[in-house]
């Protein structure tokens, strides 16, 4: 099989993954009722709206207003579908969300004051990015870093001294770490802003505003790399001492390579395909996890976003915000999958990888 | 060391339940039932830190009557004693009277006596009267340090003492109840206590013989609480804390032994039977291994609002898929493996080399992937918790946490409600960690081959 038609299979398995998830969400949130009363809801509040800035109806005696009220209200319901049970209209909900048609948040408002939930998101979307991937990339770097460092001598202090920091810190959950660091360095010391995205009111000049949000983003940057980079340079330990073993490596060494260059030009080599899934894997780990630290430092991304709908009991936004972060881990697959087929040629030529 | 951490988190937890049963955690969430205590008092020992003799909560009751008359009017006096040593003033004074009176409204005064002998009017008050009586009952529940009556009767006594004049806006009770004699005492922002034994005392001015005290105590509200301090509400969180770890702990441990029980057998099954079986097992394994877990979770939690009956399946549905990975990729190598062929060869049945051959070998990689996927578990309960939507009665970590961000502790500097259960939240997932790691080295011993 080539490349590409093996590349065409994982895209439509993505895919149909996506979508299933999509039906379930959409399934789980009609299925109790949920989606028929936001629908309800946005058509009161617009029939009244309608009512209540037409002068000849608002003139009129109360019950007749009433009236004409809810046949508009019944004429919307059937024109939008709500008149037919819910399992019918699912496509069309489905087809909806799967062309990014989010319509209107209920309460929440994007910073420009739109409720269109797209903008919204859009919005959002490029801090949450911003942020984990930032510290998702240096907590890689610095792991790997001291990873080969631990490889060198397995079992020796500096090896012993990083796996039991690896072992604390992946015992705490990162919104605390977060949290413990606002008290210590934003409460307490006061040498960074405990919170928020860019100071109040923001810089115009935009060098400036990039410096303010680099400076917003330091504590929650400090306490993404705290609580991972143990973690990796562990596994990249781990990798490494697994690929030592391999038969190449001794003949590497055989060959009387030196130990640098057995370890950069062999064993890092052989351990990327892992390192790579593992890094893509941690990003949209991250932001799953963001929903929490992004509450906790005030951060007004993707989980800040879902935090306040959750809140504010703004089920499209929940809705479309659990759709959001569906297609954003089915993406990385889609990368992944991509990545290893270019990394591990064993898989772009169709041999079975297990070894 | 793992494992000893984990047999003590179980003894507390059976402690807890004992000790302190389910009605006290109903009581827990009632934050009506805490406004004696004070309200964001760090734990006692944080005295050690401020170098402070902080207070502590002091309840004052059983006063003595003191019954007299003079011409038709009958006097009642009260005197409640507090011996005060500490560093700073309290947080609140909480006084309780209760009079009862037959007709006309007995007039209640109540002050208070420093250890100097000064002595300020605090309250000065007719009794109202309470529908139906006679008998009437007056019940007041006086808040002394922000009571606007109380405050009008310290700007009158500064005034009246040194002359000077602070408007009642900007007086503080609490100085002029506790500080040492001096003109400043009004408003500065830190005054010496005077230290020494005060006297509460209420004077009773009433019309009938009948008419009495029923009720005078006190709550003098300190400004530290208990092991761990109280949240915004007074709270003990003692209490709560220590109602988390059972929480946690069952449902670490449900959840992992069911997802890695479900992640066992769908890996085995697929990893061994791979033909059709195998190819869908797999395919749902990939399904579920995409799923991106925390909002899904928070969305169905959103919707369900789960008790923990409920999380912990519902955990289990999303942690298994990693197991399945890992049990099929051992199943596919055992199977391979020559003893394997030998009892093929001897005529043994799939079901037999599944159940003699196969399993036994990923059990023992089973329970340390039980013991390691515990603090996971822990960590997204406590993120569901923390947004509010985890179970809706007991207390949890997460819970506990989520109440402090929503009410500023971080920026309000309350670091014991942060700290603490946090640091409940790491024992347990790294005494799960530690016991996992050590199986995961008795399992595979990767290491013990380069020595």
């Amino acid at each position: 099989m080539s490349f590409l038609g093996y590349l065409a299979k994982r895209t439509v398995v993505l895919g149909i993954t996506l979508i299933l998830v999509l039906l379930a969400t959409i399934m789980v949130a009609g299925g109790f009722g949920i989606v028929d009363r936001v629908a309800e809801a946005a058509i009161r509040q617009q029939v009244n709206l309608m009512i209540r800035t037409n002068p000849n109806l608002a003139r009129l005696p109360e019950e007749e207003r009433v009236r004409i009220m809810q046949t508009m209200i019944d004429e919307e319901r059937k024109a939008i579908g709500l008149d037919k049970p819910f399992i019918e209209r699912v496509p069309k909900y489905l087809f909806q969300a799967l062309s990014w048609d989010f319509g209107n948040a209920l309460y929440l408002r994007s910073a420009s004051g739109s409720s269109n939930i797209n903008d919204m998101i859009a919005e959002v979307l490029p801090r949450t990015i911003l942020l984990f991937t930032t510290g998702a990339l240096i907590s890689a770097i610095v792991g790997i870093a001291l990873g080969l460092l631990m490889a060198r001598r397995p079992l020796g202090l500096f090896d012993k001294v990083m796996t039991s920091f690896a072992v604390v810190s992946n015992s705490m959950p990162l919104w605390w770490v977060g949290m413990l660091l606002i008290l210590l360095l934003g409460f307490t010391l006061k040498v960074l802003p405990p919170g928020g995205y860019v100071s109040v009111p923001a810089p115009t000049d935009p060098v400036a505003y990039a410096f303010d949000v680099l400076y917003h983003m330091m504590l929650p940057l400090i306490a993404v790399v705290l609580t991972s980079f143990g973690g990796w340079a562990y596994t990249v330990r781990s990798l490494l001492l697994d690929t030592f073993q391999q038969d190449f490596i001794l003949v590497a060494r055989a060959k009387g390579l030196s130990e640098n260059d057995v370890m950069y030009k062999h064993a890092l080599r052989a351990t990327a395909p892992p390192i790579v899934t593992l890094l893509l894997l941690s990003i949209v780990g991250s932001m799953g996890g963001a929903i929490i630290s992004e509450v906790v430092f005030n951060w007004a991304g993707m989980g800040r976003l879902f935090a306040d709908a959750i809140g504010y009991q703004d089920v499209p936004v929940i809705i479309a915000e659990t759709y959001v972060f569906s297609f954003l881990y089915v993406a990385v697959f889609l990368v992944l999958e991509v990545l290893y087929g270019l990394l591990d040629p064993r898989v772009r030529t169709g041999v079975s990888a297990q070894v | 060391m793992g494992l000893a951490l984990i047999v003590i988190f179980i003894l507390l937890s059976v402690y807890v339940v004992i000790a302190y049963p389910y009605q006290e955690v109903v009581k827990w969430n009632d934050v009506r039932e805490w406004s004696n205590n004070p309200p964001t008092a760090p734990p006692f020992w944080a005295k050690v830190f401020s170098g402070r003799d902080l207070p502590e909560t002091q309840v004052l009751n059983g006063s003595v009557a003191r019954r007299y008359n003079v011409e038709g009017i009958y006097f009642e006096d009260r005197v409640l004693d507090l011996s005060y040593t500490y560093d700073e003033a309290p947080s609140e004074i909480i006084v309780n009277l209760d009079v009862t009176f037959q007709g006309g409204a007995p007039l209640i005064e109540v002050s208070w006596t420093k250890p100097s002998g000064a002595t300020i009017t605090v309250l000065r008050e007719a009794a109202e009267r309470s529908t139906g009586g006679p008998p009437y009952n007056f019940n007041h529940r006086l808040y002394v340090f922000i009571d606007q009556e109380v405050k009008t009767n310290m700007v009158d006594y500064l005034l009246s003492r040194y002359g000077v004049y602070v408007p009642t806006g900007s007086v503080s009770v609490a100085n002029i109840l506790f500080g040492k004699d001096s003109p400043s005492l009004a408003n500065a922002s830190s005054i010496d206590i005077e230290k020494g034994i005060y006297q509460l005392k209420i004077h009773l001015q009433a019309y009938d013989v009948k008419d009495a005290i029923t009720g005078f105590s006190a709550v003098v509200k300190g400004k530290v609480w208990g092991w761990m301090g109280t949240d915004i509400w007074g709270r003990d969180l003692l209490i709560g804390i220590l109602w988390g770890t059972p929480v946690a702990l069952l449902i670490g441990a449900l959840t992992s032994v069911l997802s890695v029980g479900i992640g066992m057998v769908v890996g085995i099954v697929s990893g061994f039977y791979e033909g059709r079986i195998g190819e869908v097992l797999e395919r749902i394994t990939d399904f579920f291994y995409m799923l991106p877990v925390l909002p899904l979770l928070i969305f169905v939690s959103f919707i369900l609002r789960p008790s923990i009956w409920v999380m912990i399946p519902l955990l289990s549905l999303f942690g298994w898929p990693g197991i399945a990975k890992t049990a099929r990729s051992i199943a596919l190598q055992v199977k391979q493996e020559t003893y394997v062929e030998a009892a093929r060869a001897l005529g043994a049945s799939n079901s037999w080399i599944l159940i003699h051959h196969i399993a036994p070998q990923t059990l023992p990689f089973s329970f340390a992937n039980i013991a390691l996927s515990v603090p996971g578990y822990i960590f997204t309960e406590a993120s569901i918790s923390f947004l509010g939507l985890g179970d809706p009665v007991l207390p949890t970590w997460g819970k506990i946490l989520g109440d402090a961000q929503a009410s500023g502790a971080t920026i309000g500097g309350y670091w014991w409600w942060v700290l603490i259960p946090g640091v409940m939240i790491f024992l347990v997932a790294i005494s799960f960690a530690l016991l996992g790691n050590a199986l995961d080295r008795i399992v595979a011993p990767r290491l013990r081959r380069r020595e």
